[in-house]
């Protein structure tokens, strides 16, 4: 780079980056200081003192910290002399001053940043003979994390983790001097998305997650590079396992995607692989109840219910697969549309957008965005979304962007946002020209400007409400391109791997490769279609590992397809859906199995297997090969890297990506498909600082799959065509029916949280107890100010009602109900699944 | 002592003090109150307070004794600004700002308002150790008198000049005296020092804006310059240290108490044992050692006693004037407890945030408290200094650090004069298995 | 227990006008809270957290730093005795020796009856007068052992009320004077006067 900057490190001039710390800088030409109170992804504060460097200064060299001072060019950095060394060992000998040193029963031992580097740098024996500072043993901080105080060594990591990275400040140093310890307030537990990430940082044992405690010693651990499939951000972790189980998720420092974090739904999400509640046999519903079958059996019976089917010119569908991996997904597309001939599969539980929207549309990577300065977001909160996304909007807004975020109410992002407040309905009448009020519009209209200006202009959209119909997002995108011509979009989408299921084909209307296909005879396009027709008429539906429990889609929907229809679940988990199934294939769960994954920005990468998948459950592939040959197809190969490259084959957008690509240092954090030159250009992955992710490097018996292999050339697509979907006519007018208010009704707005639950929710041990309850919040207006009911009856104009809890909500706009998904299997019964809005009234006030 | 004495040195700051309702704005205006800020505010442009302030070489009062016309003159331009008084006054054994703010609080006032209007800030507080309960009562109602006044509010005696001034209580932590804490702990946060530099507070200070700290007693002074010009400030006393000072005399001395005296003219024998002043010391005994500046300077023994009262003699001999407090400890004391004893503040005190400091306090107040009561090893001594080095790196003076303020570097100074000076006592300490003097 | 009266509340949200940033207000409405009900009750600091806007966590956090602010009872008095250089070369120590045997209690302890809560201090910056203490942060010095009993005794019969506020009441002069500019009335006032400085800069 050009505006490099030379200092001068021990003596030799090397270069850093504008900006760059001492610390960075150094580590990068290969001198490595100590340090404790450092994270690359953290503010510095310079408070562990460990990294003290002498810098010379106006009156000479002087002991500085080098994770706080940038470098200067000319800059004079001495890193070994032996007044450095003693400040060092100085920091050392003062940290074990209170420390228990009780490394043979803590579980951070053998992988300890303090242990390590007291072995390094340090005294070698404490000379230290008074009485140390004592607390009661570990206390909860919260369900999942524990604090063991003695063990603190005040580096305010974790503190600084939860004010300045998750916006949660609700831990905090509590005291003054040797007296301080981290605490939350009385009854205020630290309950936030992010609080794994404080047990990832700390340095020390002071903090443990209870899923973890006392569960392995590091020496014991064998790990495997791979992705969270949780949600479709798809964020890098390293799976840890022990004797055949896995027993942690680390987040890696992937550039890309994460920034070395992640959201406890997904670090802790694992302990349903181990559970008991997944299903470990085939099982056949027959008149005397479920029976337990071998898989030949099994394969037997799906295969009759095809071929009966076939004879009968019954609908045969498939629903979900969303979180199967690229290859899992592409080989049930092959084996429905190839094998059994039916156009009738979609992975889009969650009434996610339409395909026309992803494939018509330039999309923009998460890198792109955050590093605009002017982010602006139309979408349900991105923290109950895609949580570590929301973390680097953080990370963007103190770095100095300016965020606006268009929606009806308050989110956890407006604490960083300038907020407009508009419904996703009004946004679109907006775009189209429709009056809005001044002050509201005239400040949209200049945010959407000062995006135009921008040489590369980006948007974050998604549904602001889940159920109903998902045109609405289709209209804004289309009206926001006609304003803003280069804009490009990232697209916030729930399931682990939505995006891949669009480029495998798992959507109506196009097969793998963005290849135009047609609809199924039975004009049924969508889940809620497909669901809506298996419920008037017999259907042979495969549910693919979904439980129905989170979807947005009707529960009363699924009950009546269970009275009309043939229901094959393959599922890794127990749930409402393997209950009444008539035939449960298992399934491999997190953790078993190879392959790949796309997330929301198109990136693919790798996931792999760290154990043996339990009892007989098998790999989608797998499956769906097998069901193929039962009715007497071969649908080809059966090993994950097989299944990509015939992938990359059929899908232009690939290019010329293989398989050992992403499995190399390079392109570990995923290459983003439709390839990119500015992918392509990307700089491999960052060095892993076992003092930022301790726990990583510690392990020495890495698993099988890092493999460092040799690089191969990424080529770039060569023209735009190929990345954008010429054939779709993106200006295809819109059946909106543009209800605006009712009268006496409310319009509701639909959320689904992070905690909503489902099968893998409630498999965790941990995490049971975090599902969300289901909630209606009141716009004041909606309700009597004297009404005393502990729930309320939501009744559509149809008849149709929930009963459900409800609070009060001061920033509604009147005669709005924002209906939050939990633990309330029929709440989405009330969403007009075909409306872009749904009306209804309070029964029985 | 010299003919210079009976020489007339003005009482600049201390006027006020002994008179009957002192603190009043009745007898403030009574005794040339606020003459000063009115002169300023309408013959005078801010440019031409600060040339006089400069002129002065008034040099700051809280401790690390700098230029205060050179610290305004270094503040970052900005559309907002800030001033912020430093009244936290904690330092052991000092207690002449809390003379002032409770006796002579509408002199801090007018001065802060004069300093505000030469450096053009935004608005002024006064930060005032949360334990002076009636300081901070005097302060407010001074405040509250100064607005009816027209010294505070909105234009200023019809100068066209407005400023609000607010009082701000601290809650007890020695620490937020050190300015970048005292800020911090003026945002309503946790009394951390702020790591330096880059922040300087005339260039990020108070929510973020440049910002000018400066002590109770450097802004006592502003009106006095005022009136009388800071060329008349800066021929009294001598070199670098010009005007006058208040040193706040404590220990065993007849007479303790606050004395503002002509800077570098005295010598500290001569405020020790000058009748007006300290009146000798206690039942006629010797000087043992004394503390120059406060307890984070390094000790003097009585071959130091006639070094002059100036700032830069002091520091050539290694120490420092520091807050301007000076205890005297005679020949019955014992130094191992006090020098634990003042290890015992700064561990009780350290912020917490940097280990050599907070680990470091504890670690020898626990060493020192072992020698005094009696289970001290020889070894120990060693081991203290030692631990001693690895905060303050080569012991010398000014110090080294390996800290984020100069708190930590000031928990060696009396452990390591202890033990240059008094090795013998340590030793007698550990090889008698306890301490000699009784209590 | 239901947070600030609603006088104190009035109060409270006068103090938070008189800075830029209502963080600012954390301490002083810490000590209002002391003087409603002698130490930061829980519900208190959960007010307080609303009122400048942060979690009760940084509440409690930032409080716990300062020695003033209390988040456990203490007693009607808090008596402090200086033990610190200058009292201790006054005999500092034997008063605090004398203050725990005549209260009963060692230094952090609050008596049987709740009057008297007695800590060991440092310097209160009242050196003159050593060996020195305080009660409530009203000083007294020099203390000797007739004087420390007679104290006490005058506080238990209330003959000190005047001057010695139950604990918790630090300032008991109420701010009359509110802020007579806003930030922005600032900014304009101090752009013309920087304009005006630049000026002459200009001419000279
Ligand atoms: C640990 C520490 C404590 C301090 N305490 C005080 C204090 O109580 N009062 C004070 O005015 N300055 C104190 N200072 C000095 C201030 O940081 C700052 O230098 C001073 O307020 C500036 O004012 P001046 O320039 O008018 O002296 C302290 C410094 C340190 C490092
Ligand atoms: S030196 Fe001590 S007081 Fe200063 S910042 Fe460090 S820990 Fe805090
Ligand atoms: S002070 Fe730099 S790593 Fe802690």
């Amino acid at each position: 780079m050009a505006d490099e900057i030379s200092f001068i490190l021990d003596g030799k001039e090397i270069t850093a980056e504008p900006g760059e710390l001492i610390i960075a800088a150094a580590e990068r030409n290969g001198v490595y200081i100590p340090r404790f109170c450092y994270h690359p992804h953290m503010p510095s504060v310079g408070m562990c003192r460990m990294c003290l460097v002498e810098v010379k200064g106006p009156r000479g060299f002087a002991l500085s910290p080098s994770c706080y001072l940038t470098v200067a060019p000319g800059m004079e950095v001495v890193t070994d002399s032996p007044k450095v060394k003693k400040a060092q060992n100085g920091v050392l000998e003062f940290l074990l001053v209170n420390h228990p040193l009780d490394c043979p029963v803590c579980d951070k031992g053998g992988e300890c940043p303090l242990q390590d580097q007291v072995l390094s740098y340090g005294p070698g024996e404490s000379r230290f003979v008074e009485e140390k500072r004592h607390f009661e043993k570990p206390i909860a901080l919260s369900s999942l994390v524990y604090l063991d105080r003695e063990r603190c060594i005040q580096c305010d990591r974790c503190t600084r983790f939860a004010s300045e990275v998750a916006l949660d400040p609700l831990i905090e140093f509590v005291g003054r001097g040797d007296r301080t310890e981290v605490a939350t307030f009385p009854d205020h537990p630290f309950a936030s998305y992010f609080s794994g990430n404080t047990v990832q940082i700390c340095p020390v044992g002071a903090l443990t997650a209870k899923p973890y405690r006392f569960k392995a010693r590091p020496w014991d651990l064998d790990q495997s590079e791979s992705t969270c499939t949780t949600c479709a951000l798809g964020c890098r972790i390293s799976v840890q396992s022990s004797r055949g189980e896995i027993t942690r998720y680390l987040g890696l420092d992937s550039e890309a995607v994460n920034h070395s974090w992640l959201c406890d739904r997904g670090r802790f999400g694992y302990e349903s692989t181990n559970s008991e509640h997944r299903i470990v046999k085939p099982l056949l519903k027959g008149r005397d109840g479920v029976l337990e079958v071998t898989w030949k059996e099994a394969l037997t019976k799906v295969a009759h219910l095809i071929n009966e089917a076939k004879r009968n010119s019954t609908p045969i569908a498939f629903i979900g697969g969303a979180n199967f991996s690229n290859e899992g997904i592409y080989s049930f597309v092959k084996l429905a549309r190839e094998a059994i001939g039916t156009g009738l599969i979609d992975a889009r539980v969650e009434g996610d957008i339409t395909p026309s929207l992803i494939f018509g549309t330039n999309s923009a990577t998460i890198n792109q965005v955050v590093s605009s300065p002017l982010i602006v977001v139309s979408s349900q909160d991105l923290k109950e979304v895609l949580p570590v996304l929301y973390l680097r909007l953080v990370e963007a807004k103190r770095a100095g962007a300016r965020i606006v975020e268009i929606s009806e109410t308050p989110t956890e992002l407006s604490k960083i946002s300038e907020r407009i407040s508009l419904s996703q309905l009004e946004f679109a009448s907006f775009l189209e020209g429709s009056d809005v009020d001044a002050s509201i519009g005239e400040r949209l209209s200049k945010a959407l400007d000062d995006l135009n200006l921008l040489e590369a202009p980006t948007f974050i959209l998604g549904r602001a409400s889940y159920g109903g119909s998902s045109n609405l997002v289709e209209r804004i995108a289309s009206r926001l391109i006609g304003r803003i011509p280069k804009l490009s979009f990232l697209h916030v989408m729930g399931a682990a791997n939505i995006r891949g299921a669009y480029e495998m084909g798992a959507v109506p209307g196009f097969t793998y490769g963005r290849v135009g296909s047609n609809l199924s005879t039975y004009g049924a396009a969508s889940v809620v279609e497909i669901l809506e027709l298996a419920a008037s008429k017999e259907t042979l539906l495969f549910l693919l590992d979904e439980d129905m429990n989170s979807s947005t889609v009707p529960s009363e929907l699924v009950e009546r397809v269970r009275e009309t229809s043939t229901v094959i679940s393959i599922a890794s988990l127990k749930s409402k859906i393997t209950e009444l199934a008539d035939v449960v294939l298992p399934v491999v769960a997190a953790g078993e199995y190879d392959g790949t994954t796309t997330n929301i920005e198109g990136r693919v990468s790798r996931i792999s297997a760290r154990v043996t998948p339990k009892g007989l459950s098998q790999e989608p592939s797998v499956i769906a090969n097998e069901i193929a040959r039962e009715i007497g197809i071969d649908l080809g190969k059966y090993e994950p890297s097989e299944i990509f490259q015939e992938i990359v084959a059929n899908c232009s957008t690939f290019g010329n990506l293989t398989y050992n690509m992403l499995s190399s240092d390079r392109f570990a954090d995923g290459v983003v498909v439709p390839l990119t030159a500015t992918e392509v250009s990307l700089k491999g992955r960052r060095r892993l600082d076992p003092v930022a992710t301790p726990g990583l490097l510690a392990i020495e018996n890495v698993g099988p799959a890092i493999t460092y292999i040799a690089e191969e050339e990424l080529r770039p697509l060569e023209n735009e065509v190929s990345r954008r979907s010429s054939a779709i006519n993106f200006d295809a007018s819109f059946d909106l029916e543009v209800a605006a208010s009712r009268s006496g009704f409310s319009r509701i707005l639909v959320e689904k949280p992070l905690y909503a639950p489902n099968a893998q929710l409630a498999a965790s041990e941990s995490m049971q107890s975090l599902a969300s309850q289901a909630m209606a919040f009141l716009a004041p207006n909606v309700i009597e100010a004297d009404y005393s009911g502990e729930t309320v009856t939501l009744k559509r104009s149809d008849g149709k009602e929930v009963v459900v809890a409800y609070q009060v909500d001061k920033s509604l706009p009147s005669d709005t109900i924002r209906l939050r998904i939990g633990t309330n299997y029929d709440l989405l019964n009330i969403v007009d699944p075909s409306a872009n809005a749904t009306f209804v009234t309070l029964g029985d006030k | 002592m010299d003919e210079t004495l009976e020489r007339t040195v003005p009482k600049i700051v201390t006027s006020r003090i002994g008179i009957e309702g002192s603190h009043t704005l009745e007898t403030y205006l009574a005794t040339g109150g606020y003459t000063a800020l009115r002169k300023a505010l309408t013959s005078m442009t801010p440019e031409e307070i600060q040339a006089e302030v400069m002129t002065s070489n008034l040099l700051g009062r809280g401790g690390a004794g700098f230029e205060v016309g050179r610290k305004w003159s270094m503040l970052k331009s900005a559309p907002l600004r800030y001033l912020v008084v430093n009244g936290d006054e904690s330092e052991p054994a000092t207690f002449k700002d809390h003379m002032l703010i409770e006796g002579d609080p509408h002199q801090v006032v007018e001065g802060s308002i004069i300093t505000a209007y030469a450096v053009g800030a935004a608005r002024a507080f006064i930060y005032i150790r949360g334990e002076f309960a009636l300081g901070l009562e005097r302060m407010q109602r001074a405040v509250d008198e100064a607005y009816r006044y027209g010294a505070l509010g909105r234009d200023i005696f019809g100068s066209g000049f407005s400023l609000d001034l607010v009082v701000h209580p601290g809650a007890g932590a020695y620490i937020c005296g050190e300015e970048t804490a005292l800020i911090e702990s003026l945002e309503g946060k946790r009394g951390y020092p702020r790591i330096k530099p880059p922040y300087f507070p005339a260039v990020i200070g108070l929510y973020g804006a440049p910002t000018i700290v400066n002590n109770v007693e450097s802004m006592s002074n502003m009106p006095w310059i005022v009136n009388n010009g800071g060329a008349a400030f800066a021929s009294l006393g001598v070199g670098r240290s010009t005007g006058t000072r208040i040193f706040a005399l404590a220990g065993h001395v007849n007479r303790p108490g606050n004395y503002e005296v002509e800077m570098a003219k005295l010598t500290f024998r001569d405020l020790v044992y000058s009748p007006e002043y300290g009146g000798g010391m206690r039942y006629g005994r010797q000087v043992k050692a004394f503390i120059p500046g406060g307890v984070s300077a390094p000790w003097f023994g009585p071959e130091q006693l006639d070094l002059p009262l100036s700032q830069d003699d002091v520091a050539k001999a290694g120490s420092m004037l520091g807050s301007g407090s000076i205890v005297m400890m005679d020949d019955h004391t014992c130094m191992v407890r006090a020098a634990w004893r003042i290890t015992k503040f700064f561990h009780r005190e350290s912020c917490g945030q940097c280990t050599p400091c907070r680990e470091g306090s504890g670690w020898i107040e626990k060493m020192m408290r072992r020698i005094e009561t009696g289970a001290g090893r020889e070894s120990d001594l060693d081991m203290l200094l030692d631990a001693c080095d690895n905060i303050a790196p080569g012991l010398s003076w000014p110090p080294a650090q390996t800290t984020i303020c100069v708190l930590g570097p000031s928990i060696p100074s009396s452990v390591v004069a202890g033990i240059k000076m008094f090795r013998d006592e340590f030793l007698i300490h550990i090889k008698e298995g306890g301490c000699p003097y009784g209590r | 227990m239901s947070g600030f009266t609603p006088e104190m509340r009035a109060r409270a949200e006068k103090i938070c006008s008189l800075y830029p940033k209502v963080r600012s207000a954390l301490i002083p409405l810490c000590h209002l809270a002391q003087e409603q009900a002698g130490y930061l009750r829980e519900d208190l600091m959960i007010e307080i957290a609303e009122l400048v806007d942060v979690t009760p966590a940084e509440v409690y956090g930032t409080a716990s730093f300062y020695d003033m602010l209390h988040t456990e009872p203490v007693g009607k008095y808090l008596v402090g005795v200086c033990t610190n250089i200058a009292c201790l070369m006054q005999g500092g120590e034997d008063l605090l020796e004398y203050a725990e045997e005549k209260l009963g209690v060692a230094p952090g302890g609050t008596t049987d009856d709740g009057l008297f809560t007695l800590e060991d201090m440092e310097c209160i910056a009242h050196c003159n007068k050593a060996p020195a203490l305080q009660v409530n942060y009203r000083f007294f010095g020099p203390v000797d052992e007739d004087g420390f009993d007679k104290m006490i005794d005058d506080l238990r019969e209330g003959r000190l009320a005047d001057d010695v506020p139950s604990h918790g009441t630090l300032i008991r002069e109420e701010r009359s004077a509110p802020i007579a500019l806003t930030m922005d009335e600032v900014l304009k006032e101090r752009a013309v006067s920087d304009a005006a400085i630049a000026q002459r800069k200009v001419q000279a």
